[in-house]
């Protein structure tokens, strides 16, 4: 057994506890490169027939390529694939215009909040990991949430020798992380190892990729030669650029370029 | 693939761990570049030599952004090495915390400031780090450039350490004189110690080897969950030690049941057999009534499910289980119902002093000796063979509370 | 001699923070910038060097950075042999600042990168140093620098602390090396920075320090004209 074959049942055996222990559960799809390989471990864990649904929370700004590979794939792995959708937001406007927090919010959060009160899920499987971002290093396998989506991560119990925490009553549904200890590299060594679809907008078209993938009007690509999944994790091994870094700086930049310009300097 | 070493470092909060950890790093040279780039050229750029105290404002930096309350890990290479530091905090709170990182851990390297001396916490994180059966254990003292890198200071809370630990039969693999800060004995051997002539640092953490290779010992296969998908019956878990193959005579506890493995399934290519650590499902030759719970050895090697066990108890719940009050017994998948039948000695897991003998209940932080009485039974053993099956945690009101090592069975 | 150590964007947060002694010197504090707009470089160094509120007369120039005050408007009229070191709205190098102006719109223009612009800035800084320290050496009665690298640097690096450490020890180095040589020495600086992300925007409030026993409650820059003169 290798480190990738460790990770690998590591994984899937925190996929199987939680659909037995919780049972009605589901999984999000955010079709990028980390939901697409939990995805995967999913399909393994239950060869193939996977008995519960992928949820896809979809704020109708993510990219047409976004799109297409869902269909293709959700149809190929014969999963249920389920859409999730503020609609009442949508139908009065919502977009990242009226600011990309409250976009977020309602778009994302608020769509996934609607869809699991309605459904009543009491897990969900997301392809979070522990070395994506500051805050997330601090989450744990099986991370209950109560009814505003609020996690205390002080309060939180421990995981001691694969024993995840059990049902908590006052949680609306917990969050379970099946590859929260994977890194970024790890994720393409794995898809390359196992051929996993990836979408076509991660490799470079004209000197620039996408590292990770959001909604298309608040992602930026980065300056990259990569084409290919075995360029990709070459490129991972050298350099160390924040991988979230095309998203975040964007707010940050757009503020300073204003502040600036009334400073005098542009 | 190459092999990763993961060791966790504890100790008091002051003691030095963020400077022992920014230390390994820069002395093996394996600094994440992006920030400290910027760092580095901009020392160029002023005509400053680059030093170490910078890197240790760059983590400090990081731990103020909140990166790391909680169990992060942090990889670096040394050679052919690689390693994984679980960095656990050290406030008393986090104690959960550290327990779960350092539960993962191959090793523990414990830190202790040689001006200051032993605190409390020094004492019950060392004990804690033999209830997880971290045997890999070096226990570095720290800020030897304060006193002088004086070799009566070592030797004096060298001894004031042993002395406390060979009431628990501890025995840490090194004990070694360092300074994060100035950079001696960590990855480089220093010029200030001259009268010690043990290893470095990472030296020690070469010597270990990690997690203990359990592919040579019995077979243990908890059943995770079963599966019934085109007429098979897939009997899916982790095998958590020995090896499994087509063909193999196997027999399911605590039944009794014998069967014969008919095939490894896996999504993917064909396996023949499957081993310790890896996630699979088999089928056999025949209907059985194995469950979830039910652990699959092979015939060869029968252990006896036992529903009386000796056990070295931690408490961590903020309220205390009482002797007879039922709980729930976890271990691999196996989780039964049980009792504390008696609490023969405990002690406070910092002072390691002893509370009382005979006691009807066990508080948060304490640990002690105790009887447990399971309803059902189940397969255990003992710790130093098979850790998986010798270890368990306790459940009490749908939380993990406690958890505890088969010390001995009857 | 009495020196002044004009250091753009010079935080007061960052310099409690990181403790350094010498840009401490004996009292310091805050400056109050509430009567004006914004906290605009031009704005304040010229009203600091006039003693005057010049907001108003600069913004209604039609190039910002392209005014300047004659000697007769500065303090530095009250005394006999003075020397400005590139100087905002006195003796600021123009053909240097145009650069940094074009380095900044070029780095979020995606044209240059964070390294290239701080290596212009330092090699300016480097030459400013030089010339300054050159000058302490002669008999001035009073002699003013102007260090613009922590401001400059600081709007595209002012979230990284441990980089901005780094410029602060420069700067105290600096004021340390400078005390040797005067009697009388005035840190200041015309507003200090705040984080936004790994940008820094400037902040509503300036620095001072003093080598004397000279107590102040959170003066205005123009209030320096007179305490300088008496000295």
């Amino acid at each position: 057994m290798d480190r990738l074959d460790e990770l690998e049942s590591r994984s899937i055996y925190v996929i199987r506890e939680a659909y037995k222990e919780y049972g009605n559960v589901a999984a999000l799809w955010s079709i990028g490169k980390d939901s697409t390989t939990l995805a995967w471990l999913i399909r393994k864990a239950f060869y193939g027939k996977i008995p519960f649904p992928f949820i896809h929370i979809d704020t109708t700004f993510k990219f047409p390529e976004m799109y297409e590979f869902r269909k293709k794939h959700a149809e190929s792995w014969g999963v249920e694939l389920l859409v999730a959708k503020n609609e009442k937001a949508l139908a009065e406007g919502m977009g990242p215009d009226k600011g990309k927090f409250e976009c977020c919010t309602q778009l994302k959060t608020n769509a996934l909040k609607q869809f699991i009160d309605e459904k009543g899920y009491k897990a969900l499987f997301l392809g979070i990991r522990r070395d994506e971002h500051g805050i997330r290093a601090k989450e744990r396998y099986f991370s209950p949430r109560d009814e505003d989506f609020k996690w205390n991560y002080r309060e939180q119990p421990p995981e001691l020798w694969d024993q995840y925490t059990v049902k908590k009553d006052n949680a609306t549904h917990i969050r379970v992380h099946p590859i929260l200890h994977w890194s970024e590299l790890d994720i393409w060594e794995y898809i390359k190892r196992e051929n996993i679809p990836v979408n076509e907008l991660y490799f470079s078209k004209n000197g620039k990729r996408y590292r990770s993938l959001g909604c298309y009007p608040c992602t930026s690509p980065i300056d990259s030669e990569a084409s290919t999944v075995e360029e990709i994790v070459e490129e991972l091994r050298t350099t160390k650029v924040g991988e979230r870094s095309g998203r975040a700086q964007d707010k940050e930049q757009a503020y300073m370029m204003q502040k600036l310009r009334m400073l005098g300097y542009m | 693939m190459e092999e990763y070493l993961s060791f966790v470092i504890v100790g008091h909060i002051d003691h030095g761990k963020s400077t022992l950890i920014g230390r390994l790093l820069y002395d093996t040279d394996s600094l994440p570049e992006e920030k400290i780039e910027e760092i580095k050229s901009t020392c160029q750029m002023l005509g400053k030599p680059f030093e170490f105290a910078y890197v240790m404002d760059h983590l400090d930096e990081e731990r103020e952004k909140g990166i790391t309350i909680d169990t992060a890990q942090i990889f670096f290479k040394k050679g052919n090495r690689n390693y994984i530091i679980i960095d656990a905090p050290g406030h008393k709170e986090f104690i959960k915390n550290m327990l779960t990182g350092a539960s993962q851990a191959d090793a523990a390297v414990v830190i202790i400031d040689t001006d200051e001396g032993i605190k409390e916490q020094t004492r019950r994180h060392i004990y804690l780090l033999s209830m997880l059966g971290i045997e890999q254990v070096i226990v570095v003292f720290n800020k030897m450039d304060k006193v002088g890198y004086k070799k009566e200071r070592f030797e004096e809370v060298k001894a004031e350490l042993e002395g406390f630990l060979s009431n628990f039969s501890i025995k840490p693999a090194y004990m070694m004189p360092i300074s994060a800060r100035e950079g001696d004995n960590v990855v480089n051997k220093s010029e200030n110690t001259g009268w010690y002539e043990g290893p470095t640092v990472i030296d020690a953490l070469n010597s270990f080897r990690n997690r203990l290779s359990l592919l040579e010992r019995a077979l243990r296969f908890p059943v995770q969950d079963i599966y019934e998908m085109d007429g098979k019956k897939i009997y899916a878990g982790r095998i958590e030690s020995g090896k499994l193959k087509n063909g193999d005579s196997i027999v399911i506890l605590p039944s009794g049941e014998t069967a014969t493995v008919a095939s490894i399934e896996n999504f993917g290519p064909e396996l023949s057999e499957a081993e310790a650590g890896r996630s699979t499902g088999i089928t056999l030759d025949r209907e059985t009534k194995a469950e979830r719970g039910s652990m699959i050895c092979g015939s060869g090697s029968k252990p006896e499910p036992k529903t009386k066990i000796k056990a070295n108890v931690f408490w961590m719940g903020n309220d205390p289980v009482k002797k007879g009050e039922e709980i729930s017994y976890k271990s691999t998948t196996q989780e039964v119902t049980c009792r504390i039948a008696n609490i023969e000695r405990k002690i406070n897991s910092s002072t390691l002093e002893l509370l009382g003998t005979d006691s009807d209940e066990l508080a948060g932080l304490e640990a002690g000796q105790v009887s447990l009485e399971l309803d059902s039974p189940v397969v255990v053993d003992d710790f130093n063979d098979i850790p998986p099956t010798g270890r368990f945690v306790l459940v009490k009101d749908g939380l993990v509370q406690g958890g505890g090592i088969v010390t001995h069975l009857e | 001699m009495i020196v002044i150590v004009g250091i753009d964007g010079l935080e007061y947060d960052y310099v409690k923070e990181f403790g350094f002694p010498n840009l401490m010197q004996d009292n310091y504090g805050t400056t109050d910038l509430s009567e004006f707009e914004e906290p605009r470089t031009m704005v304040i160094w010229s009203s600091f060097l006039s003693g005057k509120n010049q907001e108003k007369r600069i913004l209604a120039e039609k190039e910002m950075w392209k005014f300047k005050l004659g000697t007769e408007e500065t303090l530095f009229s009250k005394f006999n042999k003075h020397i400005a070191i590139d100087v905002p709205g006195y003796t600021q190098d123009m053909e240097q600042h145009n650069r940094e102006r074009q380095a900044m719109k070029d780095f979020f223009d995606d044209k240059t990168t964070v390294e290239e612009y701080d290596k212009m800035v330092f090699a300016h800084h480097n030459k400013i140093k030089e010339k300054f320290f050159e000058s302490l050496e002669q008999d001035y009665d009073i002699v003013m620098g102007y260090f613009n690298a922590a401001d400059v640097i600081g709007h595209l690096s002012f979230g990284l602390k441990a980089k901005m450490k780094l410029i602060y020890k420069e700067m105290d180095e600096i004021v340390k090396k400078t005390s040797e040589k005067a009697d009388t020495m005035l840190v200041i600086s015309d507003h200090g920075m705040k984080a936004i992300g790994r940008f820094g925007d400037h902040s509503n409030h300036g620095f001072w320090s003093f080598n004397k026993d000279i107590k102040l409650e959170n003066p205005k820059p123009t209030d320096f004209y007179e305490l300088l003169i008496k000295l």
